[in-house]
């Protein structure tokens, strides 16, 4: 399973509707955030090693909507959306085992 | 088997493993955060020769500079170190056994500790300026903490925010005076001293803070720039406690020696430099701390 990308116009879908039939993770990030650099390869990792979940990352500086409606003021802010709701959310970098971690207590 | 592992990927870090391999040690570098502290320092106009870098530049530099030199710097956690003759250092991953240990552990931001303040973290609530800062574009935001790093986080944040209230808790503000004449030029920032917060306030983001003296503050966004605590994920190595003072700071002997044998520590963490917490002193105890490995490796194998 890759990373795949959204913005503004496509989120509900790739997001909010998809995370219908399966858990959507979001990630929203920015490439002046360092440790958004830092967590973007072990998400990827994540991304090809669970079939359970989709990841969806989100760029702050080209979507800026959507972060605001979902209260995102720091980054890397990674959310989990489950049946078109937001279950839970953390800030800031985490190792893969954290992530998964979270996943399963989630998911 | 390592004849040294640095713990830490900040100044101090760097340094001593800098040091370390100019001294022919077979040294690892692992760390949690690459640059650590002084990574979110916006700009660096304190370290000698450089009239201006960022402070991510600056740690880019000093890994670089060791990587090219052979030095493989491992981005990780390290949990716990065991003594078996040898020190046995483990991440999540693996375990590396070493003759030597530096701890470079650093600092973390402290926190205020108010009501609503845990539930706020990254929905108002930062201890990060240069990390959270282009975030509030055209907000109104707060500094909690008038000394150097509230007034340099206030001018950091009036490039992206419309208005930056400073509150100060004391009555004075303890910082450089150029600071402090930069933020009264600045339309932006507004400073304010006997304001010390009681509360962060707010549902899904933060909503506004209320102070001591009943005063309130609606805002966006609050940075808090109190201060930084000694890192204590390290507390005892093998059984052993290592030796901190009451403020959590390691305790060092000039040389950099910690209470273990064969463990030094360098930088924020320790009570070394006067206790004067900057890049340049870091990375001076960093080199010192090597100096002092390389002689205890010497012994070691001798």
């Amino acid at each position: 399973m890759t990373l795949k990308k959204a913005g503004d116009d496509d989120f509900d879908e790739k997001v909010i509707e998809a995370s219908e039939d399966k858990p959507v993770i979001v990630d929203f990030w920015a490439d002046w955030c360092m440790a958004c650099k830092q967590l973007k390869p072990t998400i990827e990792e994540v991304a090809e090693e669970r079939d359970d979940v989709d990841i969806v990352e989100v760029n702050v500086d080209e979507a800026q909507k959507k972060p605001q409606k979902y209260g995102v003021r720091s980054i890397p802010n990674v959310n989990l959306f489950i049946d078109g709701e937001l279950e839970d959310s953390f800030v800031g970098n985490r190792s893969k085992e954290d992530i998964i971690e979270w996943i399963d207590e989630n998911v | 088997m390592k004849d040294l592992v640095v713990i830490g990927a900040g100044p101090a870090g760097y340094t001593a493993a800098l040091y370390a391999k100019r001294y022919d040690l077979d040294v690892l570098l692992i760390g949690k955060e690459l640059g650590g502290l002084c990574s979110e320092a916006y700009i660096v106009e304190n370290w000698p020769g450089t009239k201006e870098i960022e402070g991510q530049k600056l740690m880019d530099n000093m890994k670089k500079q060791i990587e090219d030199l052979g030095v493989e710097v491992l981005q990780k956690e390290v949990r716990k170190i065991d003594k078996n003759g040898n020190f046995e250092i483990s991440t999540d991953e693996e375990t590396f056994e070493a003759i030597s240990v530096i701890l470079a552990l650093g600092a973390d931001k402290r926190r205020l500790n108010i009501e609503g303040e845990e539930g706020l973290v990254g929905k108002g609530v930062s201890y990060c300026a240069t990390c959270d800062g282009p975030l509030y574009r055209g907000k109104e935001v707060a500094v909690i903490g008038g000394a150097d790093s509230g007034l340099k986080a206030a001018m950091l944040l009036s490039e992206h925010a419309d208005k930056v209230h400073v509150f100060e808790a004391t009555d004075e503000l303890n910082a450089e005076k150029i600071m402090v004449e930069r933020c009264k030029e600045n339309d932006k920032v507004d400073l304010n001293r006997g304001m010390a917060p009681k509360k962060f306030v707010g549902d899904e983001a933060l909503e506004k803070i209320v102070f001591d003296n009943g005063e309130e503050a609606e805002v966006d966004g609050a940075f808090v720039e109190i201060g930084s605590v000694p890192n204590e994920s390290i507390e005892e190595i093998g059984g052993v406690e290592i030796n901190r003072d009451e403020d959590g700071f390691i305790k060092v002997s000039e040389d950099l020696s910690t209470n273990i044998d064969g463990v030094f520590a360098a930088g924020d963490v320790t009570t070394g430099s006067n206790k004067m917490r900057q890049v340049v002193t870091s990375a001076a105890e960093g080199a010192i701390a090597a100096s002092s490995a390389y002689n205890y490796v010497g012994q070691e194998k001798a």
